[in-house]
């Protein structure tokens, strides 16, 4: 399979249902984030150690899950297309807390601010933290954009708490790698 | 039947084959019970250390699963299948892909180039051929499966780039590619495209589709 097309070289693309749109459009910028945003949780992935597998298949299903989120941002709301689309349900969601409480439990309580930083997994876990934090920024404004008061659709609402509670199990999972390398939290003393 | 990464893989038998026109194969395999697609779908063919993806030209009931495919000289599979025997018995992964009629949101255009005719024929036979297809060849030979889109299609238009011959003896020919036709015949307005073909085509009227054609909705389907 070929990679490049040249079909994009006039500042457009296609969506998957169909509509050439700009480069430059809300829903672009925002599955433009979600790709950005998985890319960087596959460098989380990497930075693990080997007796981190069972967080590597975590990491990589949760990749799974954004690439399906993406399809549903690369289709336009209610378009007939849909119906090729995996339902995207509240399940994501309910998993990401089971996997911060599961976490949690094994770190001290947090009782001070602490710096993104530490080791390599624990870094890259805090800057996946920033990407998805403003990946929801961009799907929110896509959704006032396109739908304005009538609010997102349900599966837009579902992708939205499935990437607030990404970004919580993104910064429980960096002070998860900092414990596991024995490093503890990096803490701010200001 | 059995599943590789979420995706069924299964054994078909080799049950015919013969030529369609110069150098383009047809080749059948039994269909297996339980393996069934939508039309403009491809299946992907497990070979000795690498993997072709064909789409179907048959419909997802048919006895059997047909391709057409454009033998390449020096090409693995072109050779492969050239030697496989009748009987023998083929590695599938599949079905694959989202080319398939997407709801007639516009009046349908279907755009092909040679073998890339291959998802338009299982649309037209399972009857969802509303609309116009351009069938770009250098030759008038090349038109395979042309009785069957001629009788399907609303509007069959071959557009056949290098012949000498007198074309203007068959019914709705156009001398020129694709993207002339495209371009000196086709009304302006919104329309659903539907591509298939080389990267060259594909590239080229999309070009004319976001100058000429503007709201129109897209779908590709490319090979090389």
């Amino acid at each position: 399979m070929k990679i490049y097309t040249g079909t994009g070289d006039r500042g457009k693309t296609s969506l998957f249902s169909g509509e050439r749109v700009s480069k430059s459009s809300p829903r672009l910028e925002a599955y433009g984030d979600l790709d950005e945003l998985n890319s960087v949780i596959g460098a989380v992935a990497a930075a693990l150690d080997e007796g981190q597998s069972g967080l590597k298949d975590e990491l990589q299903a949760i990749q799974a899950l954004l690439l399906e989120s993406g399809a549903w941002l690369a289709t336009t709301p209610g378009a007939e297309s849909t119906r090729f689309l995996n339902p995207f349900t509240i399940d994501p969601a309910n998993t990401l807390e089971a996997a911060i409480d599961r976490m949690n439990a094994s770190l001290p309580e947090l009782k001070h601010f602490v710096l993104p930083g530490g080791h390599l997994s624990a870094s890259l876990a805090h800057m996946a933290r920033t990407v998805c934090r403003r990946t929801e920024r961009r799907v929110i404004e896509l959704v006032e954009y396109e739908d304005g008061e009538s609010g997102p659709t349900e599966t837009m609402q579902h992708i939205l708490v499935f990437l607030n509670r990404l970004s919580d199990y993104l910064f429980v999972l960096a002070r998860y790698c900092n414990h596991h390398q024995g490093q503890g939290d990096v803490q701010w003393n200001g | 039947m059995e599943r590789v990464g979420g995706t069924p893989r299964f054994s078909a038998r080799l049950v015919d084959r013969h030529w369609l026109a110069p150098g383009i194969l047809e080749i059948r395999l039994t269909r297996p019970q339980g393996v069934t697609f939508i039309p403009g779908q491809f299946l992907r063919f497990v070979m000795d250390g690498y993997e072709r993806d064909y789409t179907m030209v048959s419909t997802p009931d048919a006895e059997t699963i047909d391709f057409c495919i454009a033998v390449v000289d020096g090409g693995r599979f072109s050779s492969d299948i050239q030697k496989a025997g009748i009987d023998d018995t083929l590695q599938l992964t599949g079905p694959h892909g989202h080319f398939v009629i997407r709801g007639p949101a516009n009046p349908a255009v279907f755009v092909a180039t040679g073998t890339g005719i291959a998802p338009f024929v299982a649309f037209c036979r399972s009857g969802a051929g509303a609309g116009r297809l351009l069938h770009g060849v250098g030759t008038p030979d090349r038109l395979i499966y042309r009785d069957i889109l001629q009788s399907a299609v609303g509007d069959y238009v071959p557009c056949i780039s290098r012949s000498s011959e007198k074309i203007t003896l068959m019914d709705n020919a156009f001398a020129g590619r694709v993207t002339d036709y495209l371009e000196r015949r086709l009304t302006p307005g919104v329309y659903d495209f539907y591509l298939c073909g080389r990267g060259a085509m594909i590239r080229d009227v999309t070009a004319l589709i976001d100058q000429r054609f503007g709201d129109s909705r897209l779908f590709i389907e490319t090979y090389d």
